[in-house]
């Protein structure tokens, strides 16, 4: 009787690690508790699921198979099936997987809401928003589908309805990372930089073990750095093709009606400002480098032996 | 009798519409829900980063940046109107390029030779800006649903050979043309 209370009290808490997006956590209790129940189904899944939101595909794969193979087919494995292989970029195996799911649930809209998601990888727009309409009318507060829906209007969309419909995601369900998430690619789409570095140091204090995260993070930490300021000067003016026709503009216009070095001088600074915009990545990453390399004889300098006494 | 045969006329009219209906309703479902990829010509999105095609098109001219602007069009699997209209204008911008060559070398046109090369690369930007305009909506999709842009590095170092060699050849012929009179 201790066992088996034991063993449901460590399941609830992999499935409150599930809950919160904690797949690390939940991964190790999983990892813990395996070699004790090698033929629980569910545990199988649970596991294949935290692998896939780690982005371990392949073996994911292989864990649910082995779960599905122990009894545990049923809409939650087939349509988690179906997102390995949408990860994977198996797209004809996803839509397999998300179909066989939508003929033992018709009704689900989270397979739904993925397979809408899988028409607009692969181009069938129409069929992806008739299938997400679906969707969203028989749950309008589903995250999956108010998430596919979002990604779609931030392409799509005007900017008052992307508002809306980033108003309805945090309102619905959902965890805070993913509505600082959200929020981030909203700010993101609309070059506001500075407030989407913001919002996604603010979601990956939610969640410090997503690496995907923290590259975004550096990311947007180099784009809002000084050195590249010029590149975020031609992004507010409405990026390259328009600074470059504003180039073409004004050299035809220095050339007809100002004096020659005027024009020559005018053209210099604009050609300059481009050149710093290609030079300015490769000039961050290499300062980058010199501090990590700095870092790390320092570090040596505090333990010679490399830690070990 | 004649309104019981209007009002059995009119029932079962409503009683096809809605049993038509219901089968049109049916096959709609079973449509959304029927398989849609795994057909010959039924490719997965792919596209360039469309930012960076600008290269293409300044150094490599209308034929490069109309032939990668056609391939990337039809991977993003752009409406076919856009893509010949978008085609039909570098087409339209190639022939203003020849004619006003010609012109210049007919001297109809006072311009020398850099303020030519001037127009002609604000002509390569305004096509690019055209495709630029027309890719933005379907790339930003494609990014957004986890798509990867394919490097455009090498294909676009060939396409701008290619298309600034056939673009080279035909501003040589128009020059040999007006040369020799024929123009």
């Amino acid at each position: 009787m201790t066992y088996f209370n034991n063993f449901e009290v460590q399941v609830q808490e992999i499935e409150y690690y599930l809950e919160i997006e904690k797949f690390t956590q939940a991964k190790k209790a999983i990892e813990k508790l395996l070699p004790e129940t090698p033929d629980n189904g569910l545990l199988l899944y649970y596991y294949a699921f935290c692998l896939y939101c780690l982005e371990e595909n392949e073996v994911a794969e292989e864990a649910l198979f082995e779960s599905i193979r122990l009894g545990f087919r049923n809409v939650d494995s087939t349509y988690l099936l179906g997102r390995i292989r949408l990860q994977c970029n198996n797209f004809q195996s996803a839509e397999e997987a998300f179909l066989e799911a939508l003929e033992m649930d018709p009704q689900s809209v989270p397979v739904m809401s993925s397979y809408a998601l899988l028409m607009f990888r692969t181009g069938h727009q129409k069929k992806a928003l008739n299938i997400l309409d679906q969707a969203l009318r028989l749950d309008p507060s589903n995250e999956v589908a108010l998430s596919v829906r979002f990604i779609y209007l931030l392409a799509y969309g005007s900017k008052n309805i992307q508002l809306e419909m980033l108003a309805d995601t945090l309102q619905g369900a959902g965890t805070e990372t993913r509505k600082l998430l959200n929020i981030g690619l909203y700010e993101l789409h609309h070059n506001k930089l500075k407030d989407a570095k913001e919002a996604f140091r603010q979601a990956y204090l939610q969640d410090p073990t997503n690496t995907d995260l923290l590259e975004a993070l550096d990311e947007l930490q180099m784009r809002t750095s000084l050195l590249f300021l010029p590149n975020n000067i031609i992004q507010k003016l409405g990026g390259p093709a328009f600074f470059w026709i504003c180039t073409a503009f004004i050299a035809l216009i220095g050339k007809l009606f100002l004096p020659d070095m005027i024009a020559g001088v005018l053209l210099l600074i604009l050609v300059c400002l481009m050149l710093a915009t290609w030079v300015s990545p490769v000039i961050y990453l290499a300062i980058k480098r010199k501090q990590a390399r700095r870092k790390r004889t320092m570090l040596k300098q505090l333990h010679p032996r490399g830690g070990r006494k | 009798m004649d309104a019981l045969k209007e009002y059995w006329i009119f029932e079962s009219a409503l009683l096809v519409c809605f049993f038509v209906g219901i089968d049109l309703g049916g096959k709609m479902k079973e449509n959304l829900f029927k398989a849609s990829l795994g057909s010959k010509g039924d490719a997965p999105l792919k596209s360039y980063d469309i930012g960076k095609l600008l290269l293409v098109g300044f150094f490599g001219g209308l034929v490069s940046m109309g032939i990668i602007g056609t391939i990337n069009g039809r991977w993003l699997k752009l409406d076919r109107k856009v893509l010949i209209g978008l085609g039909a204008l570098a087409l339209i911008l190639l022939g203003l390029k020849l004619t006003l060559l010609a012109m210049m070398g007919m001297g109809m046109l006072g311009w020398d030779y850099r303020t030519y090369r001037m127009v002609s690369k604000i002509g390569y930007v305004g096509l690019f800006i055209a495709y630029y305009f027309a890719f933005k909506k379907p790339f930003s999709l494609f990014v957004y649903a986890g798509g990867i842009p394919t490097p455009l590095l090498k294909p676009g170092l060939l396409w701008i050979f290619i298309g600034g060699l056939i673009e080279f050849l035909m501003v040589y012929a128009v020059s040999v043309a007006v040369d020799y009179d024929i123009l």
